[in-house]
């Protein structure tokens, strides 16, 4: 009993550390990527490419002068970015990371922390309490800008969480559980020998309306644009956060990195297959294997020599890190390690496409209205939810 | 004590407490909290009880929809605090006598229930078990009450389009 507490203390924090310091590199992911859209260089001169920028934002956050405004609600506006933020992270709790185990302390454990049946439904519970951390905030800062965030994004995130339950039920419908595990496992396969079974296109019925349907309610239950009415600078100057300084609004802005990490690894779970490579598992294509070895060893080969035609910080930095990738790509390749590597890597690589598509919506897309939002859920997305539900239903049924 | 009686007194104490809260605290929007507490922790005694289906709806439905519009509606009102009034006389002779007896009649059956009482635990959360039940053996009461929800909602918005003396249809066409 003990010990086995004391591995899921463990677990829990390796995947803490793991999960803000991506939420810091997503923030980098994001404005880098931002900047090539638009043909800008983004942030370069804090590390070389900017690397510890998220570091040097962290340090700011922390030093910055915390000023609580005149006339606030003091308790509530204290509890409600721990609320986001608390709420943004533990969802992840629940994503299983691979197929493989491993061993802590002679304890041999799965990769993730909470493998509970009603797994999916414990995500959207979690989001779904969510919006308080918005809507007090907006409330409890006594200042219009901020109620009139907090009050938008309350009734978008009523609106949009519909569609967005109501479209992981052909999924649902499709493998019959909640498990998050056992939605990936039902995945597994190959329809005409080379197209993986997963749901975005698995044989009764492919769920390319409900991967839509889920994807632009997600967008929109994050508060990112085009639907980041919440915090529209040029209407509400910042939103429900206008009034937050310092580490509290880092909170915030914690908050919304780490619900988009989460709602990436739900697309991935439910609709991309999860851990599961997009290859067969024969033995013609068993070199696969190696990709995640050769990605590694490409990632260490750039960097070093991009180190070497570095000047100042950086010139010898970059290398290091370079061997380093170098070491891990030849870790990777070895027997025992390869099988064990395979499920987190595809996962993560999943992750990222899917959150590479989240930071090009918002750098492509202008934001919508208000009443277009609402019209948008209520009348589009919602019926186009329910339309897949009936259809994938009707496949399902015919299929038995 | 076990780890589990342990959860469930300090889930109780936290659900009673944040119970009572919403009674006394002033300010709706803090009342309103204090109810999200109560229907959270009310979660985790399902938790505990091994019912893992009804724990997430209870947070779904509960605190995730229901609050949501309790507070939503509240801070469009901008519902200010409210007066601590003194008890009317009709409270304080009936109401505190009735409130006591009530709650010792619920205590006493709570109490002598619990002996004989031995749970079982839900297997798979609970899913199959319920749904069985909702959609095979009452499934016309679960779809009756369905349509009742739809009747009351189009009648709200009936009732919200109509003004004096216009009809409710004609309305709706100025408005779009």
């Amino acid at each position: 009993m003990g010990v086995i507490l004391l591995v899921s203390l463990i677990k829990v924090a390796v995947l803490m550390f793991f999960v803000l310091t991506s939420v810091a590199y997503l923030v980098w992911f994001e404005r880098k990527l931002a900047a090539h859209l638009q043909g800008r260089w983004g942030p370069y001169r804090v590390g070389p490419h900017g690397l510890l920028q998220p570091l040097a934002d962290g340090a700011k956050f922390l030093l910055k002068e915390d000023i609580t405004p005149a006339g606030v609600d003091r308790f509530v506006y204290y509890i409600a970015p721990l609320v986001t933020m608390t709420l943004a992270i533990s969802g992840i709790a629940m994503v299983p990371f691979g197929p493989a185990e491993i061993r802590i302390l002679g304890v041999t454990t799965p990769l993730v922390i909470a493998n509970i049946n009603v797994g999916l439904l414990a995500i959207f519970a979690i989001t779904s309490v969510g919006v308080y951390g918005v809507a007090l905030a907006g409330w409890s800062s006594n200042s219009k800008y901020s109620l009139l965030g907090g009050l938008r994004s309350s009734a978008q995130m009523v609106s949009y969480e519909l569609s967005l339950t109501l479209s992981v039920v052909g999924v649902l419908l499709l493998a019959g559980s909640f498990n998050l595990s056992e939605l990936i496992v039902r995945q597994g396969g190959f329809s005409w020998r080379y197209i993986p079974q997963w749901n975005l296109f698995s044989p009764p019925f492919p769920q390319v309306l409900g991967f839509v349907c889920y994807f632009i309610s997600a967008i929109a239950e994050t508060n990112r644009a085009p639907f980041d009415l919440a915090e529209a600078e040029s209407e509400i100057v910042a939103g429900y956060h206008t009034e937050y300084s310092s580490f509290k609004f880092a909170m915030f802005f914690l908050g919304e990195y780490a619900s988009m990490i989460t709602v990436a690894c739900l697309a991935t779970i439910l609709f991309l297959g999860g851990w599961l490579s997009p290859f067969p598992q024969t033995a013609s294509l068993y070199w696969t294997h190696y990709i995640p070895s050769a990605v590694l060893l490409i990632g260490a080969m750039a960097l070093i020599v991009d180190g070497v035609y570095y000047k100042g910080f950086g010139r010898i930095e970059l290398p290091v890190l370079g061997l380093v990738l170098f070491a891990l790509s030849f870790l990777c390749s070895r027997p025992g390690i390869i099988e064990g590597i395979q499920g987190p890597f595809w996962f993560l690589g999943k992750i990222l496409v899917v959150l590479f598509v989240y930071v090009w919506v918002r750098w492509t897309l202008p934001r919508f209205r208000y009443d277009q939002l609402m019209r948008f859920g209520w009348k589009f997305l919602f019926p186009l939810a329910l339309l897949n539900v009936v259809l994938t239903s009707l496949a399902v049924v015919m299929g038995k | 004590m076990t780890l589990q009686m342990l959860v469930f007194l300090v889930l109780a104490a936290v659900t009673v407490a944040a119970a009572v809260n919403v009674v006394i605290l002033r300010h709706p929007i803090h009342s309103a909290i204090a109810l999200i507490v109560v229907m959270v922790s009310l979660a985790g005694v399902f938790l505990t009880l091994e019912a893992e289906f009804i724990a997430a709806l209870q947070i779904i439905v509960y605190a995730g929809a229901i609050m949501v519009l309790f507070v939503f509606v509240i801070m469009l009102l901008n519902a200010g605090e409210e007066e601590r009034t003194n008890m009317s006389r009709m409270a304080r002779y009936v109401g505190v006598p009735l409130a006591i007896v009530l709650l010792g009649e619920l205590a006493y059956q709570v109490g002598a229930a619990t002996f004989s009482m031995t749970a079982q635990p839900a297997a798979n959360g609970a899913i199959h078990g319920l749904s069985m039940l909702l959609f095979q053996d009452f499934v016309f009461p679960f779809e009756l009450t369905s349509i009742l929800i739809l009747i009351a909602i189009l009648g709200a918005l009936v009732l919200a389009q109509r003004r004096e003396g216009v009809p409710a249809k004609r309305e709706q066409q100025n408005v779009s």
